[in-house]
């Protein structure tokens, strides 16, 4: 039997910043020895997957280009991470069959508004990522995708003067709704609070010491 | 961090019921306490109410059940699933057609919302995210039938396709 590879799933809205955050992360990860595989789930383009190809595999050499897989859903994606994951299991079952050394496998999807969120039989913790953009009301509007997330990451935290967003309504709203869990703040693009969120990687689903340097393979 | 791999058993079971009422009154019972959506998870990094650092690792196929004592050596710990909103609704006792009609109505409403269910005694339970949502099916619903909220663990019937 082939070794179950840890999954993180990576959810939230069109525009949130799921590609951004991952082209944010795995460099850490892999600064500190992980290695990882991506799946990016999409309605008819595999537009984020090729970037991240280019990003993450030919430009920065961080991971092979075919440990990043572009999946073509055809209806909308949250249905390919929730109701019938049988796409993404598939292509997990032969990526653990490829590389049984991995240590992490990064689903990313979007749809589904804030109800996004991942069967257990596809991923052992869960990221919601939304926006400052979409108004601070966004955490306090609820959905399961924002409840039941293991971690919710609000993303683009420099545009918040611009669009009259409190940070500090969502941080309150978001331990409303979100009793007992973790709320983190980034910027994406500039890669600011990130590190906060690798550490919950790190921890949570990877079961080690955050910042903690791995062997290396 | 202490890893576990398995579950010896559930205090539903005699023998463990006994091992478990024991272990609580000595006051040496931790609780590893889990929403039901995480209960069906294989890798899951979580305290229990004593402050042990957790970090579940099952094989594929299994899952965790409200009750059940994780192997861990010179500790005892049993999972115990979270309280969660549930609405439950009675259809009042009536002529049959009129009972299988309101039944199939209700099926129909939760049906279309995905959510996991429960049949007990005539009383047809499944999950609410908030109290809002309960007017929505006092709208969608017949005046026949009664509704009720409460907190409870919720223990679904059997493995539906649920969207949660």
């Amino acid at each position: 039997m082939t070794r179950r590879i840890p999954r993180l799933g990576i959810g939230g809205p069109v525009g949130s910043g799921k590609t951004r955050l991952i082209e944010q992360i795995v460099p850490v990860l892999s600064r500190q020895g992980y290695h990882c595989c991506i799946i990016s789930n999409d309605v008819v383009s595999k537009e984020d997957a090729e970037r991240m190809q280019r990003t993450l595999a030919t430009e920065s050499r961080l991971m092979p280009e075919d440990m990043i897989i572009g999946i073509a859903t055809g209806g909308c994606p949250h249905t390919a991470v929730r109701e019938d994951p049988s796409i993404n299991l598939a292509v997990i079952d032969e990526i653990e069959q490829k590389d049984p050394t991995l240590d992490l496998i990064i689903i990313e999807s979007g749809g589904d508004n804030t109800m996004t969120t991942f069967s257990p039989a596809l991923a052992d913790y869960s990221i919601y990522i939304v926006d400052v953009a979409g108004g601070d009301k966004y955490p306090r509007k609820r959905g399961l995708g924002i409840e039941s997330c293991d971690l919710l990451v609000i993303n683009k935290i420099d545009l918040a003067p611009h669009v009259g967003a409190n940070l500090a309504v969502m941080k309150r709203d978001s331990a409303l709704v979100r009793p007992n869990k973790p709320v983190e703040f980034v910027n994406c693009k500039t890669g600011a609070g990130v590190d906060r969120v690798t550490n919950h990687i790190v921890r949570d689903i990877l079961f080690d010491r955050p910042l903690q340097r791995k062997r290396k393979r | 961090m202490l890893v576990v791999t398995s579950v010896v058993g559930n205090i539903a079971d005699r023998h463990h019921a006994e091992k478990y009422r024991r272990a609580k009154a000595s006051g040496k019972c931790e609780r590893l306490l889990v929403s039901r959506l995480e209960m069906e998870r294989l890798r899951l990094r979580r305290r229990t109410d004593r402050g042990t650092d957790i970090g579940l690792i099952l094989e594929p196929g299994n899952r965790l059940h409200h009750g059940d004592l994780l192997a861990a050596k010179d500790r005892f710990i049993v999972v115990e699933q979270l309280p969660e909103k549930v609405v439950s609704i009675s259809i009042k006792k009536d002529n049959m057609e009129k009972m299988i009609r309101l039944a199939a109505v209700i099926a129909h409403v939760i049906g279309n919302r995905h959510r996991s269910m429960a049949v007990d005694q005539g009383t047809i339970s499944f999950p609410v995210q908030a109290e809002s949502e309960v007017d929505t099916f006092r709208k969608l619903l017949p005046n026949e039938v009664k509704l009720k909220v409460t907190e409870q663990v919720f223990l679904p019937a059997g493995e539906a396709h649920v969207h949660e």
